[in-house]
């Protein structure tokens, strides 16, 4: 993935992303820091093209509005922070099958890896439930699960261990790090700095733009830096 | 909390029934009684209605807690529709006459209603609320609608949820509803803030959406199978609609 010189402002004028540039390369865990509005969000919602800004986002070498919806969504798997924003079939197994039905594949393939991401995240005795009767952390599991259902080739988590306890945050480390082993590159965005040194090749951390890039262990210890940035 | 219409969908005998058939043959009777003429034969398929209703095995309580608004409407009418009709004079309020015609014409239509709202909780509530979106689909019930059925059902709860949780912040910060002024203004900024969350929810549901390729039409699988039994209660209802007419003419 490569982002060049993204600008976006949002519609009412507030100024999100400003000369924003990131690479991230195949296989890599990075994580995207930053205070709250610092406009993380916005940049993970530019990689998949649902917001279009100014500049360049390019992924495995092709700029996002040369890509159909359809590949681009194949490419690029985002899970939101509120999964009641994204589980909105009447049941689990429907919604997990919800996106691969989308990408056109046929029943069987469907099935199978619905309760293969089922069975992985232990999910597989709630398949009939209404996410609305899941708890939080269930909740949260699902809608990774539901992406993972596309086996897309970079995954983007968007806040993932926010309100998870810390036993479920130890078990998403987990599930994201074996899916880093499958060959999945995986980009975060939080401000939950204890889980960075465990999880996070590189980091770059931006308020609007992006101030620093480098490995976790260097930009954590930089105690004036974050505060500067205006995470500390 | 929230009392939901598709709690006792798996401990009644109509459960494991073929949803479109179940969905064909009860639109069919509701079809038949609303057109039926005649308040022997709508007193007739009321009783039928609630004998169905009874075999269904719904706890009582239960229905009656999603009829009772229904039957609140229908009871406005009973009371209407009296005065609305010409006809030979019954008694009279003040100077409105109740007339005989209407007064006839007020039960013909609140007993063709009532027996419609409790075939309608049947099918609704003896049926998986997901069972009976695949069932519509299979049914080519147009898409639209099915979403709109599947967003309402499903946020229902969360803006339930919401709404809760801001009464419960309200309250603790010394909120205590009274009929006042001042209470109307609260609620209705509460409503006002639910309106502007879920104006922005609709929005990132729609992103997370197209995130999962999202095209317009939300597709399902589904394992409906239609066994004997599923066409012998759908014919058995058919019939018995048929009938109502048959009789009737």
């Amino acid at each position: 993935m490569e982002v060049r010189d993204l600008n976006f402002t949002y519609p009412d004028g507030t100024l999100a992303l400003e000369d924003v540039s990131m690479d991230v390369h195949a296989g890599e865990i990075v994580a995207i820091i930053g205070p709250n509005g610092a406009g993380k969000t916005t940049l993970l919602l530019h990689l998949n093209g649902t917001l279009r800004g100014n500049g360049v986002v390019k992924i495995c070498g092709r700029r996002v509005e040369e890509y159909d919806v359809k590949e681009l969504v194949k490419k690029v798997g985002l899970v939101f922070q509120d999964p009641d924003d994204q589980l909105f079939m009447p049941t689990l197994y429907d919604d997990i099958a919800f996106g691969p039905i989308n990408l056109g594949l046929d029943e069987q393939e469907v099935r199978r890896r619905v309760e293969e991401v089922l069975s992985e995240f232990r999910l597989f005795e709630y398949r009939d439930k209404c996410p609305h009767h899941l708890s939080y952390g269930e909740r949260k599991k699902a809608a990774l699960a539901a992406v993972l259902a596309m086996k897309p080739e970079i995954l983007a988590l968007d806040e993932p261990t926010a309100n998870l306890d810390p036993k479920s945050v130890r078990e998403l480390i987990t599930a994201i790090k074996k899916i880093n082993e499958e060959g999945v590159t995986v980009i975060i965005s939080t401000h939950n700095l204890e889980i960075l040194p465990q999880i996070a090749d590189r980091i770059y951390l931006m308020n609007k733009t992006v101030l620093a890039e480098g490995e976790s262990d260097k930009i954590l210890a930089d105690v004036s830096l974050l505060e500067r940035a205006g995470l500390l | 909390m929230h009392q939901e219409i598709d709690k006792y969908a798996h401990n009644s005998p109509l459960c494991n029934l073929d949803p479109r058939m179940k969905v064909i043959s009860l639109m069919t009777l509701i079809f038949s009684v609303v057109l039926l003429p005649r308040l022997e034969l709508v007193s007739f398929a009321l009783l039928f209605s609630i004998a169905l209703l009874f075999v269904s095995r719904l706890p009582l309580r239960f229905a009656l807690h999603f009829l009772k608004w229904p039957f609140m409407f229908i009871t406005f009418f009973l009371l209407i529709m009296p005065f609305s009709i010409e006809g030979t004079p019954v008694f009279s309020v003040g100077n409105v006459i109740a007339t005989y015609e209407g007064l006839k014409y007020g039960v013909l239509i609140a007993l063709r209603a009532s027996s419609a709202v409790i075939l309608a909780l049947i099918m609704i509530a003896t049926t998986k609320f997901g069972t009976l979106l695949k069932a519509l689909e299979k049914l080519k019930v147009p898409n639209a609608l099915i979403q709109i059925l599947m967003f309402s059902y499903r946020y229902s709860f969360t803006f339930a949820q919401e709404f809760d949780r801001m009464r419960l912040a309200a309250r603790a910060r010394g909120f205590n509803p009274k009929t006042s002024m001042r209470t109307l203004r609260v609620l209705g900024s509460m409503a006002g803030m639910l309106f502007v969350k879920s104006y922005e929810r609709a929005e990132r549901v729609f992103w997370a959406m197209r995130a999962r390729g999202y095209d317009g039409s939300v597709r399902m699988l589904s394992e409906l199978k239609a066994g004997r039994r599923d066409w012998a209660f759908a014919c058995f209802i058919i019939a018995f609609a048929a009938l109502l007419h048959l009789v009737g003419g």
